[in-house]
């Protein structure tokens, strides 16, 4: 059953901006790789750089935002939704289904 | 810190006018400054007396307040249809410009009273709104410090 439903996800998660380069990369990365593990395929991602934040998260006035296009089965979800969720250096999350 | 509460076309000079005075407040949290601060100050002043004047112009006016190239007037002048030339595909969390306009100056969303929308495309951008929040796309309410200064 996995694979023959994925569905199109969107995910936007902002980043402390006071991560580097090599921090950026390896956060994304891992995103990426969890993706992948759980079944995703399809990976696009847009980098929208750092923005000032509407209001101060954690005392951060700005942020790194990051995009990603893929599909998925929907049960992966749960796993994206817990690395994001525990990661320190993410601010924000948000992951959509946008295919309907 | 952020100015962006207010949803009109001037919303970037603003924000790029306040991003002196949030350095200024930013710099316990970020060590490496560059040694201009003694300036920063100075002008920081000077844009904090700016700012006094502007909300003073903006008590005068009633509280809705939409820029004007969205506002079609008719023959009383009354603002109408904000969102007449909104697309539903367009009204996304992403399109920032867009949504603000269905904020009123504290960061409030406008009620369908004013903003004349079909109950669908109210939903849509209510909802939209509420996730660009959450990203701190969009100001869940007016920077609070403006708002006591200007009580005072």
């Amino acid at each position: 059953m996995n694979g023959a439903d994925a569905r199109q996800y969107e995910l936007v998660y902002v980043l402390q901006p006071q991560l580097d380069e090599n921090g950026l990369n390896s956060v994304d990365g891992r995103v990426c790789d969890i993706i992948t593990a759980q079944g995703g395929s399809d990976i696009a991602t847009e980098v929208w750089g750092k923005r000032t934040l509407a209001y101060p998260i954690n005392r951060f006035y700005e942020g790194v935002y990051i995009l990603h296009r893929f599909q998925m089965p929907p049960s992966g979800t749960a796993e994206v939704d817990r690395m994001l969720r525990y990661s320190e250096d993410v601010l924000r999350y948000l992951l959509m289904r946008t295919d309907n | 810190m952020s100015e962006q509460t207010n949803p009109t076309p001037e919303m970037e000079t603003e924000t790029a006018e306040s991003g002196a005075v949030g350095e200024v407040e930013v710099t316990q949290s970020r060590p490496a400054q560059p040694p201009v601060y003694v300036e920063d100050v100075a002008d920081v002043n000077e844009e904090d007396e700016a700012y006094e004047e502007e909300l003073d112009d903006e008590d005068e006016e009633e509280s809705f307040r939409a820029p004007d190239q969205y506002v079609e007037r008719e023959g009383s002048g009354r603002p109408r249809r904000i969102g007449s030339d909104v697309r539903y595909g367009e009204i996304e969390y992403k399109n920032i410009s867009l949504l603000s306009r269905f904020l009123d100056r504290r960061g409030r969303i406008l009620s369908r009273r004013k903003t004349r929308v079909s109950a669908k495309v109210q939903r849509k951008i209510v909802r939209e709104i509420k996730r660009a929040r959450h990203l701190a796309l969009l100001p869940y309410t007016a920077d609070q410090t403006r708002i006591v200064r200007k009580r005072k």
